[in-house]
């Protein structure tokens, strides 16, 4: 005991260490609520709290694969429903921690059953020299640096700084001050392993690159700034992604998806344009790709020898050059000095944070209460930097055929100058036909694309078959030759259904998503004649901007016929446009007359540069309303025939793709959408054509008989006879419905355009039911002639004559020969 | 990075360790008597000093002092202190008494401003009124204004600036500055009275300054530099119902000075609107110039117009929010004539606009009313009973309910006001207004879609904040609330 008052009178500071498992490391413990007509203040109710076991001293992180704590007693409170959300478990120092303007942080290890959050920790003391203070003021209220997970332990973390002079003698953790704030029902929680250190990092690790709260959902409460894209010039070349914070107004923002490139030694200059002021901006780099962030700092403000926060503009007045910073950057608050990449930084893929924020360093944001970077309208946003070496390494994998260097070197970790435009080649195999190359460019291309820091490996995009030259080749350009890569070829069977991308464009990519949420288009509905049909987007669960309805919504019309289209979109300031690609060239024209009125394939719109397609003058566009549409009629000299057509809500743009990418109302950022599907146009009978002559004589349907050209009552069954009008039996009827019936692939401008089947034969007719009777059918009709071999007397014109071994005979004598196919009886 | 603590293991070698008994904790079975059925509180919740501070409502600011006779709004700190003559004697009684007529219940004089001059004959610094030379300049502003407050049964306080560009102590890396004028200043101003309502804590912090003839810049650290947790703690100590604004922690900027709060308005978090969702009642203040000039009085400035000024109190008072107007003496120390009289008709509009409530003619219903308890009821007809410590509630769980009031013969309206029982938290989320001609058609009032409550909320019936109009004449109108974190409670429901 002697020995140790005198350590600590030798001048240390006494730092808190408290670990339950014996009596002397706290003072006493008990509960506190700050709330101050509580009833455990006013002596109603009394805590319930005890030292006890450990309630799960075995589970291992996940992380960390540790177990995170394995003592064997702990503390334990129940938190009472009939406390306030700033209740929690009291602990009574030893010794007065005593506090000042440096951070220092508190970890809590804590473990409780329910609602994942964030906790609290409230500091109870007194200024030291006001001896008539209560000793047990309240000093701070911090919130914890990251959630804490039910039902297992994790590591609380709280920064705490307070003026010079100040001692803490009790620290409250509160275990839920999250909201709601209405607890229902009480439950038991615990602490543990109590202790103050200058890490802001959690003892348990309980996710990578962590930010002060849930990524996910962690929201601004300041929405008057945002950041709409983070810069990163390279030596002279400009990178940059850009950033939906204004609309999805959340504190993390994930552009992981987004790749700067660089060599290492290079000079990065990075910035933040950020719309607000008042703020600093602050750039990391996972250098030792451990899934977290260091941050040291020398005493001149430069970072240390290390650290991963590679620039700043101001913290505590410096920028990370050393040099005077001033608080008050104005509009320049985005603006970064450089730094230059080590020269021995390997080749990888890395995570950059860039992050706007006050004063703080912290790569999880400032948790100070006044300056929370949440409530200040900063951002965190994370992206992936790849440093490349001056060769990159190519590979490729995929069956039914290779993808070569252009000149035919396999490309078997072959070996490229990077930076430098490639040129391959797509060998497929017989019988198979290039459908394109998916490329993987990045490293560790043969693990799964996210490690398991939550780092892209690298990146994918898919060079469609539409773009490579008649021989095969394709040229890819020199900024995408700037990591090793991965082909994998498309080598498509022939015949097979492959989308054309380069048809039906869009502007955006395909998986681009609608973040704000005041605006949805739940459905849109086509009124002709006395029908109706609505077509519901309740399917579009992640609300995309792009649907694709072609597969299921095809609406049946009429040429001539009149269309009211109508839309239900929750919103307003939007208009509808339709478009039909009536001359089936893979593309929607846009014409108008200098009246407005369309003279293109877009039929109808609701607004357009102050008109609609009525030709009428708008002179507000923002009040047009958003669900009606101006009727449209289908040309009367519209052929029968699927025709693909495209509804799309936008801004004032009559762009089929979409307007997007032009630096303002991006239709994502507006909530419009586009949607294809399907007209069918159809004629009052269906056209049948078949495969008879007069040999075979006529398909027989009742008291009508069907020739080689027929046409039939729509909707009605067709029911056939298994002897035509000659008394030829008839093995089968191949019967294909549809459009384009004479194309070898029934797939044509991405969609279905004909269906195939054998006909059923029942009770001696085949049978085409009723609901396929709505298009042409071309019948192909097997014979039965093995029977009537000896009724057939036809000379054969033109064909090659096989006998019955299956070699060719020049001059066919009387006798039976294999003629286009046919038994024929030549005499 | 990670630096194992050394201390600890000392710890572990010095003292001999005890191991501990472990106790089996299991859940407590725990009941809270409630003979009077009271609804359970929603947190977070006011103290009760900030539940008084919300019942000022309406008070004044008065940004007077060296500025006053520099033309500027912020002054370096190097002012020679001669500098401050006022051309007659300053009379903050006249000022207090001008605002009152206006309808406001209080004011807050700054009696020192970043520029350091202090107001008052203090013992901190030489930059004081105590060397300003002329005997005008030598009126102790924070002392009068205290006892005419008191005197008019006015609430008062005083802003005095935490941040100094005169003083060579302040941000020089010592506390110094805190601990020798800062702190000292505020004592010093609570022996003019105890019963201040509010100190004014300016967020501006740092920047170029005199400094004592430093003439540099400085920054310090806002959350550390004045140990606002004891200042707070010193304050309450002395002055148990003095709210300490803005950097202080206990009200919150509103986020703009153009005088309005948001429609959404919660008394927690922060901004126009606050945030549902955060953990301490915070509630907002929203500070405003009456004139067209700045906070201080500059030559040839006018009052805004009467409308302006009632679409400032609309969209404050009447959304949750208290509004400080401010009102700048001039170099007389006196407020400006033309003021005075614009002060005044804006109180006679504020008696002719809300002064006479319809609501006491009504008979009021609900759709649910909660059981009573022992000593309490929560009736519907505690929202015109002219007790605000009674309210109507529902019971626990019921989150939509109507409260009607029907008229016995036909009334012109134009607003209803509605406050909620504070004390057990903020809870209406949405609600509507309907009004009825005949008794039995209800109609909904033209708006945009109405969400919270809390203090206070008067709502226009013709959705204007700046059209006054003919108003309604209606049979009966009523609160729909649609949507409450819990069982709603309104202490008073007032119609105009």
């Amino acid at each position: 005991m002697a020995v140790a008052l005198s350590t600590l009178s030798l001048g240390a500071t006494a730092q808190v260490n408290i670990d339950f498992e014996s009596p002397e490391s706290y003072k006493s413990i008990g509960v506190y609520d700050a709330w101050g007509n509580s009833p455990f203040r006013t002596g109603e109710l009394t805590g319930n709290f005890a030292i006890t076991a450990n309630p799960d001293p075995t589970s291992v992180n996940d992380i960390s694969g540790d177990i995170p704590n394995a003592s064997a007693l702990v503390l334990g409170a129940q938190r009472s429903r009939f406390a306030s959300n700033t209740f929690g478990v009291r602990v009574d120092l030893n010794e007065v921690w005593e506090t000042n303007p440096n951070v220092q942080y508190v970890h809590v290890m804590l473990y409780k059953p329910v609602t994942d959050g964030r906790v609290m920790l409230i500091g109870l003391g007194s200024r030291e020299e006001r001896l008539g203070q209560n000793p047990y003021c309240e000093q701070f209220w911090e919130i914890s640096t990251v959630n804490v997970k039910p039902g297992t332990w994790c590591d609380a973390v709280f920064p705490i700084k307070t003026a010079n002079g100040v001692n803490i003698r009790s620290l409250v953790l509160v275990p839920d001050c999250e909201p709601p704030h209405k607890l229902a029902d009480d439950f038991l929680f615990y602490i543990d392993n109590i202790e103050v250190n200058d890490s802001p990092l959690p003892r348990v690790p309980n996710e990578y690159y962590p930010i002060s709260g849930d990524k996910a959902t962690k929201a601004m409460t300041r929405t008057d700034r945002s950041t709409s894209r983070l810069n990163f010039k390279v030596g002279t070349e400009n990178q940059y992604a850009d950033i939906k914070q204004s609309t999805n107004k959340l504190l993390y923002q994930d552009v992981l998806s987004t790749t700067f490139y660089a060599q290492a030694g290079q000079t990065v200059t990075p910035s933040i344009s950020f719309s607000g002021v008042w703020m600093h901006a602050y750039c990391y780099i996972d250098y030792n790709q451990n899934g977290q962030f260091s941050y040291e700092i020398n005493e001149d403000g430069t970072p240390a020898e290390g650290s991963e926060l590679v620039a700043y503009n101001h913290y505590n007045g410096k920028n990370s050059k050393g040099a005077n910073a001033s608080k008050n950057l104005g509009s320049n608050c985005g603006t970064l000095p450089s730094f230059t990449l080590p020269d021995n930084l390997a080749p990888g893929m890395y995570r950059v944070r860039m992050k706007i924020d006050w004063n703080s360093i912290d790569p999880m944001g400032c948790s100070d209460a006044g300056n929370l970077i949440e409530a200040n309208g900063g951002v965190i946003a994370d992206a992936m930097l790849c440093i490349y070496a001056d060769k990159v390494v190519l590979n490729d994998f995929q069956l039914n055929g290779e993808v070569l260097a252009a000149d035919g070197t396999k490309l078997s970790a072959y070996e490229v100058p990077a930076n430098q435009e490639f040129t391959i080649k797509s060998a497929p195999e017989k019988g198979f036909h290039n459908g394109g190359v998916i490329v993987n460019t990045g490293y560790n291309l043969n693990s799964e694309r996210i490690d398991k820091y939550g780092n892209p490996q690298y990146n994918t995009y898919t060079i469609p078959a539409s773009d490579f030259n008649e021989d095969g080749t394709y040229t890819i350009a020199a900024k995408k030759m700037r990591a090793n890569i991965l082909f994998n070829g498309i080598m498509t069977e022939d015949g097979a259904a492959v989308p054309d991308e380069t048809i039906y464009t869009l502007a955006f990519p395909k998986d681009l998503k609608i973040e704000r949420t005041d605006r949805k288009l739940n459905s849109f509905s086509i009124n002709y004649g006395t029908n109706e049909v609505t077509v519901s987007l309740d399917d579009n669960t992640e609300n995309f901007v792009y649907v694709d309805k072609t597969v299921t919504t095809v609406i049946p019309v009429q040429a001539g016929q009149p269309i009211t289209p109508s839309l239900n979109y929750n919103g307003n300031a939007m208009h509808n446009y339709w478009f039909v690609d009536f001359n089936e060239d893979g593309q929607f024209s846009n014409t108008l007359n200098a009246d407005g009125t369309p003279s293109g394939e877009l039929l109808s719109y609701s607004c357009y540069d102050n008109k609609n397609s009525r030709g009428e003058s708008i002179s507000v566009p923002g009040q047009v309303s958003v669900n009606q549409a101006v009727p449209f009629t289908i040309p009367a000299s519209t052929p029968a025939g699927l025709y693909r057509c495209r509804m799309k809500v936008d801004w004032n743009n009559i762009d089929p793709a979409g307007q997007y990418g032009l630096g303002k109302n991006d239709i994502d950022d507006n909530g419009g959408y586009v949607v294809d599907f399907l007209f069918h146009v159809y004629d009052n009978t269906a056209a049948v054509t078949t495969n008879v002559d007069n040999k075979t004589g006529n398909l027989v349907s009742g008291d009508v008989q069907i020739g080689a050209t027929y046409a039939a009552a729509r909707l009605q069954p067709i029911e056939i006879a298994n002897v035509t009008s000659n008394g030829v039996a008839i093995k089968g009827i191949k019967a294909r419905y549809g459009y384009h019936l004479d194309n070898q692939h029934a797939y044509h401008l991405n969609h279905t355009y004909w269906t195939e089947e054998a006909l059923a034969l029942t009770e001696g007719n085949f049978v085409i039911e009723a609901n396929k009777v709505d298009r042409p059918i071309q019948l192909t009709v097997e014979f039965d002639e093995s029977d009537s071999i000896n009724d057939i007397i036809i000379t054969p014109e033109g064909g090659d004559a096989y006998d019955l071994r299956g070699i060719r005979v020049d001059r066919p004598s009387n006798g039976i020969y294999i003629i286009n196919g046919q038994k024929v009886h030549v005499k | 990075m990670f630096k194992p603590i050394i201390f600890g293991m000392l710890t572990a070698v010095a003292f001999s360790v005890t191991a501990q008994d472990a106790t089996t904790l299991t859940l407590k079975a725990q009941e809270l008597p409630n003979p009077d059925n009271e609804p359970a509180p929603v947190h977070p919740v006011p103290t009760e000093r900030q539940v008084l501070w919300n019942e000022t409502e309406f008070y004044a600011f008065f940004h007077y002092g060296m500025n006053t006779f520099t033309n500027k709004e912020w002054g370096y700190g190097n002012e020679p202190e001669t500098q401050y003559a006022p051309l007659g004697r300053p009379n903050p009684r006249q000022w207090l008494e001008a605002v009152k007529a206006a309808g406001m219940t209080g004011g807050i004089a700054v009696v020192k401003h970043h520029d350091g001059f202090c107001l008052w004959p203090t013992e901190t610094t030489s930059h004081s009124i105590k060397n300003c030379g002329n005997a005008n300049g030598q009126v102790n502003i924070p002392e009068e204004f205290a006892n005419a407050a008191r005197d008019l049964n006015m609430k008062y306080g005083f802003y005095v600036s935490p941040w100094d560009r005169n003083s060579a102590y302040y941000g020089d890396g010592t506390d110094r500055y805190t601990r020798d004028v800062f702190l000292r200043q505020c004592a010093e101003l609570a022996e003019y009275g105890t019963d201040q309502f509010e100190m004014w804590f300016d967020g501006a912090n740092g920047g170029d300054g005199y400094y004592g003839g430093a003439n540099e810049h400085r920054s310090i650290d806002a959350q550390t530099y004045y140990d606002i947790p004891n200042l707070r703690d010193s304050v309450h100590t002395v002055m148990p119902n003095c709210i300490m604004w803005g950097v202080g922690g206990e009200a919150r900027w509103i986020g703009n000075e153009a005088g309005w709060a948001g429609e959404t308005c919660w008394s927690y978090g922060t901004g126009t609107s606050g945030d549902e969702n955060a953990w301490l009642w915070f509630p907002g203040e929203s500070d405003a110039k009456a004139t067209n000039s700045g906070w201080f009085w500059h030559a040839g400035q006018s009052m805004l117009s009467l409308d302006q000024l009632w679409q400032f109190y609309l969209e404050t008072v009447g959304r949750n929010a208290t509004l400080i107007l401010n009102i700048p003496p001039n170099n007389y120390g006196l407020i400006p004539d033309s003021d005075v009289q614009r002060l005044k008709d804006f109180g006679e509009r504020l008696q002719a606009r809300l002064g006479t409530d319809l609501a006491k003619n009504a008979t009021v219903t609900a759709s649910e009313t909660r059981s009573r308890g022992g000593n309490r009821a929560y009736d519907a007809s505690n929202v015109i009973d002219g007790d605000k410590n009674t309210y109507w509630a529902t019971s626990d769980g019921v989150i939509d309910a109507t409260l009607t009031f029907m008229f016995p013969e036909v009334t012109n309206v134009h607003y209803i006001s509605m406050m909620e029982f504070i004390r057990k938290g903020q809870r209406v989320k949405e609600f509507t207004i309907e009004t009825t001609t005949d008794g039995e058609t209800w109609t909904p009032i033209s708006y945009k879609k109405t969400t919270t409550i809390g203090y206070k909320r008067i709502v226009p019936l013709n959705g204007s904040t700046t059209v006054y109009g003919n108003g309604y004449d209606i049979k009966g109108i009523r609160i729909h609330i649609t949507d409450s974190k819990e069982c709603p409670l309104l202490h008073t429901v007032s119609i105009y």
